[in-house]
């Protein structure tokens, strides 16, 4: 991965800005490369909160529903090593009562189900 | 009777023992103390080989200071000379390469030597730019910024892909 955007994704990481969620989705989830959209994914479940945690669960093709098991496996371990772990499970509870794709549905149960583990 | 008053006046003298050492004290006491002059005055040239054991003296130090002096400017001289002759080998031996050098050199040579030269400064000042960036980059960079630093990354990997 190139080094510049690791460490900007770093920035954002620690980013007290709000506006860094926006960041990451935009550049980060959206990105061809699997490296930058493995990171970005992690980078924003290590924010935890509602904003960031929601982009990862309830998108089609992100996070935990991304196309590349090595993202999505990266970031329900990211998940399971959250020390609180309220909001998450508020979020996974909401999709899966909630979430119109089926898919998307299993998936957060999926990860709900290892969180009770 | 008489001869045994005799006897014991021969045995109440002491008799000295030839070989004995004598007391510590006499050891430093005056060498001429028992010598008996009578009255006779002392010659002056009584001293005389003293007086040539100091000219002897003078003579040895002159001959030291002499000597050490005239191994004083051959130590000198000497590696003077060396170092001398070292610069002289140097500089013919560079003079040498470079002509060389110019000899052998064509233009197109000096003009791909050139180019390098500013190859590598070009890649040096790219690189000054990119850890100057770096160290821009940190969680209290605004996002604005740092949203432009990362799309004009994306960019530059655009073009090289391309």
């Amino acid at each position: 991965m190139n080094k510049k955007i690791s460490q900007i994704i770093d920035a954002l990481t620690t980013h007290p800005d709000s506006d860094s969620i926006r960041v990451l989705e935009t550049l980060g989830t959206n990105s061809p490369d699997n490296d930058i959209r493995e990171k970005t994914s992690r980078a924003l479940v290590k924010k935890n909160v509602h904003d960031s945690l929601k982009v990862v669960i309830i998108n089609e093709g992100k996070g935990i529903n991304d196309l590349s098991p090595v993202v999505a496996m990266s970031t329900i371990n990211e998940i399971l090593a959250l020390k609180d772990k309220t909001e998450v499970l508020h979020i996974l509870e909401d999709t899966i009562k909630m979430h119109s794709n089926e898919t998307v549905r299993e998936n957060a149960a999926s990860v709900k189900s290892l969180l009770a583990l | 009777m008489a001869t045994i008053d005799k006897i014991s006046a021969i045995l109440n003298t002491k008799i000295e023992i030839p070989f004995k050492i004598k007391a510590r004290e006499s050891i430093h006491t005056n060498p001429f103390k028992d010598s008996k002059f009578d009255g006779k005055i002392l010659p002056a040239d009584i001293f005389e080989g003293s007086e040539l054991k100091s000219q002897n003296k003078a003579k040895m130090v002159l001959s030291a200071i002499a000597g050490s002096v005239s191994n004083f400017s051959k130590k000198f001289v000497e590696p003077v000379a060396a170092f001398c002759k070292n610069i002289k080998e140097k500089t013919l031996s560079k003079c040498s390469s470079a002509w060389n050098y110019l000899n052998t050199t064509t233009l197109s040579d000096l003009g791909h030597s050139i180019t390098d030269l500013g190859h590598s400064i070009t890649e040096k000042v790219s690189t000054m730019r990119k850890n100057a960036e770096m160290k821009k980059i940190s969680d209290t960079t605004p996002t604005t910024e740092l949203e432009a630093l990362w799309k004009k990354e994306n960019e530059l990997i655009l073009m090289e892909a391309a």
